[in-house]
């Protein structure tokens, strides 16, 4: 029977509750979505940083609030600009519809005497008919946007200039004084600008939308690819017109909130409003981007512009020389944007491994076992299910003796038993299912990498149980996804245990992984009764099998890349894990409860010193990936495997490994079931069976979990 | 120094100021020494680059440096949301005078409003705003367009033999030289029947857009006796019209202007016949001498605008033409 497990007297195994390292940081900011509009930002940085250091008092409170009321106007057309761009389109209408928003507001306060709020209305439907006209030209009818509101923009353009002229001069000398108008023109609401709300207003909405609303993501989906839109059932014309509409109706407000404060336009009112937008929008997304909807880059690039201008202008410089330093500074920014995008992704690759020193335990307690010291046992054991499995990483069985295996393809494979001749698939899954253990109520559960956990009961329904845990504090990368499901086991109470082997790297790469050598991977818990997933222990080296004490009080967790096997004690997580074994003979992956009290581990692959040595050197090993092709990399041996028998106290008692050019290698886990073991492989086309001597032939795992059941 | 000041304030209409001054300083000696230094002036002009802002500036600038005030130039390049913006930051920095060339009437009038309600004297130089202010320094736009008016009458109405039509091309519609020189000129011609003005199109003082007015202008009516160009600069493009459509002889071409070397290479040239001249690098002494004023605390007694009219120069081609009559840079 089993042992009891001493655990206080277990050496500690340190766990770094936060792992900080330059590189790491600088890799993980530049995998991020925000990095790719780090220069927009840095540039606006720089001009603030500038202004601050040639000037005196220009982010004076004072001045900061003139910005507030000057800029929302030229703002608002920005994020109009924005929409009809992420749509797929261009308006170079914009301009002339303003200043004919404008006058519109104007001449319905000073000629017609309407009341405020008619005066606005009347100013968004100008606008928004602006809007609806280029939409159903260049959207329903189908025209091109740049011929449509060019067409538009100088069309408009002589509407106002002949309204204009012939009544400006009425306009300019009306008397009519109004408290609402001066308040939105000239008044703080709430220490701010009336317009300057506006703008966070729309600015907001248009946020919302493009996040959260199904308008929203039609317009980005429309952008992104026409074709894929219409294919993907929406309705593209429509979408289309429906986006310049509402790029007319901001213009429409803003430029109410424009004649509001100048309570005067001009013939060079909204003149060249067009290309300062497109270049706001160029400067902010790092190019001509359609479905890319991003609000706060945008007007991160409007403020650098218009900042940058109003600043130089302010310093007393020639206009036009203002202009052709605008133009110049906007060409240097733009060529260090292109270039960073187009390299970032090759920096990130550059950047992104990042390799630790690790000292791993010699080999210990393997006197008389290692594979040149001893009988290849496996090489009595039967080929199940050969060509017909694509890397079975865990195998189980059920009470009845049936096989199952997770399968390359994202299957659940089922053998039947007793010959295992026939395959049978029971459920579709996806992703690449991992560890599988049974729960009390035999439905199987799995660890599905790139998926998360997941349960699967024996009429193939798939649910999904969790695929997100806590954040952890301190990281640049929003870690909450679980990325690695690697093997599970559970509780007593139901609880399942998991591990989420590497939270930096997909199952193709798990190999960058081991070079990298870093505390990765986490333990975590998914409570089926609460539905609640909780990090147990995070910065783990590759945590990868996990097996429950045949006395259900502890938790066996691999660490693959160190060699070790560790131990946590259920009724007490917080206190972190100690060691149950360390220095095996290679990687251990998953650990299995075998019949006489001890336990099944599989090693993946084999240590060799040169490979020991290799991890002590991080720079050795970050030149290697850099400089020589991955199939010349130093590396465990992964040709051999093979399974250790070890007591419950975690002392090897034997060692079962195949011929060296035998057929079962790699050998990521092994089921003991009534008198023979069943051992898969993640890389293997096929399942050894081995018969055990000497073992309890009506041990099986579900009884062992669940009792008789 | 009383003797001095006396010679700067050579215009007539600053004979009020001088008053003011004098008993300002009743008491202290003659050449008793006034200290401007540290104060600040702002000039936001519609846009530098052109004659009339670069005179103003020049001279206004020499005021500074011989008195030790800073002068600082706002360049809204033809922007007027631009310069909205430009002359609220100005106003928020609280300098002694503010200097402001105003595009329309009323763009600026509610800023002019504020800054002079926050204790910031504010120079209108040229073109004034519906809001006065503490002074405004120009010509007066009035006489202008009445002298120009009648002139037309003359060349072009009853007796004349001429068709009587007349093309106004002003800068910008609302722009205080437009507005006070078109109803001036108008009740000149509504008590001349005979002359009719065929059109009123604003150039937005460019000469490319007024050379299109003209040139469309001129085909719709061939007999036009004259071209009353509210500026100069602009009207050259007019006379280029003109002189294009070989119509030199024709057309009378009449603008306005600062009157530097260019008027008179027009002239010369043929492009226009008339150009009332304000003198601009007159009017930038006069601005810089009432700044300096401004600043030691001028004001008019009853709160009204201090006013500096600029005299007038009529410049023609002719015997009388004086290439002289000009400045130059």
């Amino acid at each position: 029977m089993a042992a009891s497990i001493e655990f206080s007297r277990l050496p500690k195994q340190h766990v770094p509750r936060l792992v900080i390292s330059p590189r790491r940081i600088v890799g993980d900011v530049l995998s991020r979505g925000w990095v790719e509009s780090i220069i927009p930002f840095l540039a606006l940085l720089c001009v603030v940083v500038g202004i601050l250091l040639t000037t005196d008092g220009y982010f004076a409170v004072s001045n900061l609030l003139t910005l507030a009321q000057y800029t929302p106007d030229a703002g608002l057309v920005v994020l109009a600009m924005l929409i009809v761009v992420a749509v797929g389109g261009i308006d170079l209408s914009v301009g002339s519809n303003f200043a004919m928003s404008a006058f519109t507001a104007l001449f319905c306060f000073h000629i017609l005497d309407l009341p405020v709020p008619l005066v606005l209305i009347a100013s968004l439907a100008a606008g928004s008919l602006v809007g609806a006209a280029n939409g159903l030209i260049a959207g329903l009818i189908g025209c091109g946007a740049l011929l449509t509101t060019l067409g538009t923009m100088i069309t408009l353009r002589g509407i106002y200039t002949l309204s204009s002229q012939a009544w400006l001069v009425d306009i300019s000398i009306s008397p009519r004084i109004d408290d609402v108008w001066d308040w939105i023109g000239f008044e703080k609401f709430m220490a701010m600008p009336v317009a300057f709300w506006a703008l966070l207003g729309v600015a907001i909405l248009v946020f919302v939308m493009f996040r959260q609303t199904r308008f929203g993501w039609h317009i980005l989906a429309v952008g992104g690819n026409r074709k894929a839109a219409r294919h993907g059932g929406i309705q593209v014309k429509f979408t289309i017109f429906l986006a310049y509409i509402l790029t007319g109706l901001i213009v429409g407000l803003s430029g109410f909130l424009y004649a509001a404060r100048q309570n005067s336009v001009g013939s060079d009112t909204g003149i060249g409003m067009e290309f300062f937008t497109l270049t706001a929008l160029v400067v902010g997304l790092g190019g001509f981007v359609p479905g890319r909807g991003a609000v706060i880059s945008v007007l991160v690039g409007f403020a650098t512009v218009y900042i940058l201008n109003n600043a130089l202008l302010n310093a007393g410089l020639r206009g036009d020389f203002v202009q052709f330093s605008m133009g110049a500074i906007i060409i240097v920014i733009l060529a260090i944007d292109v270039k960073f995008r187009k390299h970032r992704h090759r920096l990130l690759a550059s950047t992104y491994l990042d390799p630790i020193q690790v000292k791993i335990e010699p080999v210990a307690g393997m006197a008389g076992l290692m594979p040149d010291e001893t009988a290849p046992k496996l090489k009595d054991a039967a080929i199940i299910g050969a060509g017909r499995v694509d890397g079975p990483e865990d195998v189980i069985l059920d009470r009845d003796g049936n096989l199952y295996c997770g399968n390359r393809d994202g299957r659940i494979l089922r053998l039947a038993a007793p010959d295992y001749t026939h395959v049978e698939v029971l459920a579709k899954i996806g992703g690449r299912p991992l560890g599988l253990a049974f729960d009390a109520e035999g439905r199987l559960v799995t660890c599905v990498a790139g998926m998360g956990l997941l349960r699967v009961s024996m009429d193939g329904a798939v649910e999904l149980l969790t695929d997100q845990t806590d954040r952890s504090f301190f990281s640049i990368q929003d870690d909450t996804t679980i990325r690695m499901a690697d093997d599970l086991d559970i509780g007593p109470d139901g609880k399942i245990y998991f591990t989420d082997a590497t939270k930096r790297y997909d199952i193709e790469n798990w190999g960058l992984d081991l070079l990298e050598g870093r505390p990765n991977g986490r333990l975590i818990s998914f409570d089926p009764a609460t539905r609640r997933t909780q990090t147990i222990c995070d910065n783990l080296v590759f945590p990868n099998g996990v097996c429950l004490t045949h006395d259900g009080k502890f938790l066996l967790v691999a660490s693959t890349w160190n060699c070790s096997i560790l131990i946590f004690d259920l009724a007490d997580l917080a206190a972190g894990p100690r060691v149950f074994m360390s220095g095996l003979p290679g990687y251990p992956d998953n650990v299995n409860r075998a019949s006489d009290g001890g336990y099944w581990v599989a090693l993946a692959g084999m240590r060799n010193p040169i490979m020991d040595q290799a991890m002590k050197y991080p720079a050795l090993r970050r030149r290697m990936a850099k400089r020589v092709p991955p199939t010349n990399w130093l590396f465990g041996n992964l040709n051999i495997g093979g399974v250790l028998k070890v007591d419950g106290g975690g002392s090897i008692v034997d060692a079962l490994w195949d011929e060296p050019d035998g057929p079962l290698y790699m050998i990521t886990s092994m089921r003991e079931h009534e008198g023979a073991l069943f051992l898969g492989s993640v890389s293997n086309d096929k399942i050894g069976r081995l018969n055990l001597a000497d073992t309890d032939r009506r041990w099986n795992g579900p009884r062992s979990y669940w009792g008789e059941g | 120094m009383m003797y001095k000041m006396g010679r700067k304030l050579h215009r007539a209409a600053l004979g009020a100021v001088v008053g003011a001054f004098a008993a300002l300083t009743m008491g202290s000696p003659a050449n008793a020494e006034f200290d401007l230094a540290g104060k600040r002036v702002i000039f936001v002009p519609i846009s530098m680059g052109i004659s009339l802002t670069e005179g103003w500036a020049r001279r206004m600038g020499e005021h500074a440096d011989i008195h030790g005030y800073s002068f600082e130039i706002r360049d809204a390049a033809f922007n007027m949301a631009a310069m909205t913006e430009l002359l609220a930051k100005a106003i928020t920095e609280k300098p002694d005078v503010l200097v402001v060339h105003n595009p329309t009437v009323q763009l600026l009038a509610r800023q002019i409003r504020q800054a002079e309600a926050d204790g910031i004297k504010v120079l209108q130089i040229n073109l004034q705003s519906n809001q006065p202010s503490t002074a405004f320094v120009g010509a007066n736009w009035e006489r202008i367009g009445t002298g120009i008016a009648e002139d037309i009458v003359k060349e072009c109405g009853a007796g004349s033999g001429k068709s009587g039509k007349v093309s106004i091309i002003p800068g910008q519609l609302t722009a205080a030289d437009s507005v006070i020189m078109n109803e001036a000129a108008f009740k000149v011609f509504e008590q001349h029947p005979e002359i009719e003005v065929v059109s009123n199109q604003a150039s937005d003082w460019e000469p490319e857009k007024a050379r299109q007015i003209t040139a469309t202008v001129l085909q719709q009516h061939p007999d036009l006796c004259a071209i009353f160009g509210h500026w100069d600069v602009h009207t050259m493009g007019a006379g280029n019209a003109v002189k294009d459509a070989g119509k030199a002889d024709d057309v009378l071409v009449y603008s306005t202007g600062g009157g530097d070397d260019v008027a008179c290479k027009a002239i010369e040239d043929g492009i226009q016949d008339r150009i009332w001249s304000y003198d601009a690098d007159g009017q930038g002494r006069d601005a810089g001498t009432m700044i300096d004023l401004m600043l030691q605390g001028a004001a008019a007694a009853d709160g009204s605008m201090l006013i500096a009219e600029s005299p007038l120069k009529i410049i023609k081609a002719g015997p009388d033409y004086d290439a002289g009559m000009c400045w130059s840079m």
